[in-house]
């Protein structure tokens, strides 16, 4: 039970740009199609319409990904197709429903806040949609897993998990700050520092794991005494240690 | 294991904490207080980034 479930859930090519999908719909998609209008509360129905479409159509590219590895072959034509046209009528849905209601994204009647949320959503959807195609390989395939761009380890050691974890429980408590801020232009503000903080902080970490398991350089021997004078890069520490001296000084004095 | 581990993992933690820092400041409205913070995370970053490549190939 619990691996069919896991392989429903296994993120394919269709899949990985879905998960964004879902959220930018949520956000910029479904308050536009859903709202009420006017004094009797009333829906607009091609709206109504074209955002349900737009939701069955990431729905149906997630089926069709499912059906065509279950038996592969029931499908006509390659699911390189199937996934684009998937996401193409998704984002086609999306634009009729926009249409359909135009006021809608009208800074009166959508807040900024939410703005920003919609653009990172379908940033991230983007990003996910022209990234390329990774398939999962199966249990007991013999060969090397092809994927375009940086290759990843093949395995994770129980160290880094705990590393990772530990991070992102840090950047999703950092997300917590600042969402009692009354003025709009703070509050995106703070949503832009966790965010960025969060972004840079995985980055930090991914690189301290990455160097954790990298080889050392055999390095010339002028360099290595080169090395052994200066045993720390310390440019940027003494920059960071100015930084918090000078924070120090400024908190004491005033 | 001081500077491959220890180090570049003490200086991670002080960004972490610097830009909650950093985050509360602002959203309170000490703007400068969290520009401060926020300068000292990313040279935090920046100095465990170095650190960590060092010799690394």
């Amino acid at each position: 039970m619990a691996g069919e479930l896991r392989k429903v859930f296994e993120l394919g090519p269709t899949a990985q740009p879905i998960v964004a999908g879902v959220y930018a719909w949520a956000v910029t998609v479904a308050p536009v199609g859903f709202e009420k209008h006017g004094p009797r509360g009333l829906h607009d129905w091609p709206a109504v319409s074209f955002a349900t479409l737009a939701l069955l159509a990431l729905a149906s590219g997630a089926a069709v990904e499912i059906v065509s590895r279950r038996a592969p072959g029931v499908l006509p034509g390659s699911r390189e197709t199937w996934r684009t046209l998937a996401l193409l009528a998704f984002v086609g849905a999306s634009l009729v429903t926009w249409i359909c209601d135009t006021d809608a994204l009208s800074p009166a009647r959508m807040s900024a806040a939410r703005g920003i949320a919609g653009m990172l959503g379908w940033g991230l959807f983007a990003f996910a949609f022209a990234a390329p195609v990774v398939e999962p390989v199966g249990a007991g395939v013999a060969g090397a897993r092809v994927v375009a761009g940086a290759r990843a380890r093949g395995r994770v050691e129980r160290g880094d998990a705990v590393f990772v974890a530990i991070a992102c429980a840090a950047v999703l408590a950092l997300q917590l700050v600042g969402w009692n801020v009354q003025a709009p232009e703070r509050a995106i503000l703070v949503r832009l520092t966790t965010l960025f903080a969060g972004i840079v902080i995985l980055g930090g970490v991914g690189l301290f794991l990455s160097s954790r398991h990298g080889a050392l350089k055999e390095r010339p021997a002028r360099a290595r005494v080169r090395a052994a004078r200066t045993p720390l890069p310390l440019g940027w520490v003494i920059a960071l240690l100015l930084l918090l001296v000078a924070g120090l000084m400024y908190a004491l004095t005033s | 294991m001081f500077r491959r581990t220890l180090f570049p993992l003490g200086l991670l933690v002080l960004a972490c904490g610097a830009f909650a820092a950093g985050a509360w400041s602002i959203a309170d409205g000490n703007d400068l207080a969290g520009l401060y913070f926020v300068a000292v995370a990313v040279v935090a970053l920046r100095a465990q980034a170095r650190i960590s490549t060092l010799g690394i190939a």
